[in-house]
């Protein structure tokens, strides 16, 4: 029995060894390079880790997913205060 | 409608992508499958509220989203309670979902907030040894940052903007 399931869409060097990029980015089978990644298309989820972790998977998670969405995004602003974050998490 | 992004559910991956997406003023939409949940039993001591703020069950209430109470496994109902959560044909909203595959047979979950209805603040950072073994490029920075985003946005996760 498996309480944790992870992968599914894993982190791999190129497409002959995973999914996606360790930033989240899917791989392009239609590349040139078989490390091309497709435009706007990431994975950030559980389904990214590569394998089994041997503690529960809350922290690494959502790590990878910080990861992937700040190398997309770029630097974030300030953190979010308590009000700003409210107004934006429940337009 | 018109959006910047799409975040397909809103677990610990989707609720992390969208948060940093709203964070640089992105118009995003988060499609979950799943209800909200609330425990029947206030759990632990509420967070203060501020000045235009109410508590998530008013705030789900006031703005008509599709909530359910989570089943009660410690007490004499707890069993029917769990039974009455089975997400099946007849009841497509339930909480947990049984799979049969040729190889295996999954219970999964559908929630809002997906993975953190049920992690228990459990948050510990795997060993370098196994993250090196499977591959997964994570160290100090990145584990720091997941736990400040944790602490960011506990507060503003529980605590909604009163209505109107």
């Amino acid at each position: 029995m498996i309480t944790h399931p992870l992968g599914g869409c894993t982190i791999g060097p190129d497409r002959t060894r995973g999914a996606i990029d360790e930033y989240g980015r899917v791989f392009d089978p239609g590349g040139a390079h078989p490390a091309d990644t497709h435009q706007g298309l990431f994975v950030v989820d559980g389904s990214a880790i590569p394998g089994a972790l041997a503690v529960n998977p809350t922290l690494t998670i959502t790590a990878q997913a910080l990861k992937a969405i700040g190398h997309a995004l770029g630097p974030s602003a300030a953190a979010p205060t308590v009000a700003a974050a409210g107004s934006t998490s429940h337009p | 409608m018109d959006f910047d992004a799409v975040v397909i559910g809103s677990g610990f991956g989707g609720s992390v992508a969208a948060s940093q997406l709203a964070a640089r003023k992105k118009k995003v939409l988060i499609l979950e499958r799943g209800t909200w949940w609330i425990s029947p039993e206030t759990l632990g001591k509420p967070p203060p509220l501020g000045p235009g703020q109410q508590r998530m069950p008013d705030w789900l209430a006031a703005n008509k989203q599709p909530v359910q109470y989570w089943p009660r496994p410690d007490n004499k109902d707890g069993l029917l309670d769990v039974f009455a959560s089975l997400r099946t044909g007849r009841h497509s909203d339930g909480l947990y979902k049984f799979s049969n595959f040729d190889d295996a047979t999954t219970l999964t979950a559908s929630a809002v907030g997906g993975g953190s209805m049920i992690y228990s603040n459990v948050t510990i950072q795997p060993d370098p040894a196994v993250l090196g073994q499977i591959g997964l490029n994570l160290g100090a920075a990145e584990f720091g940052a997941a736990r400040q985003w944790m602490t960011d946005f506990r507060g503003p996760l529980t605590r909604c903007p009163a209505a109107g």
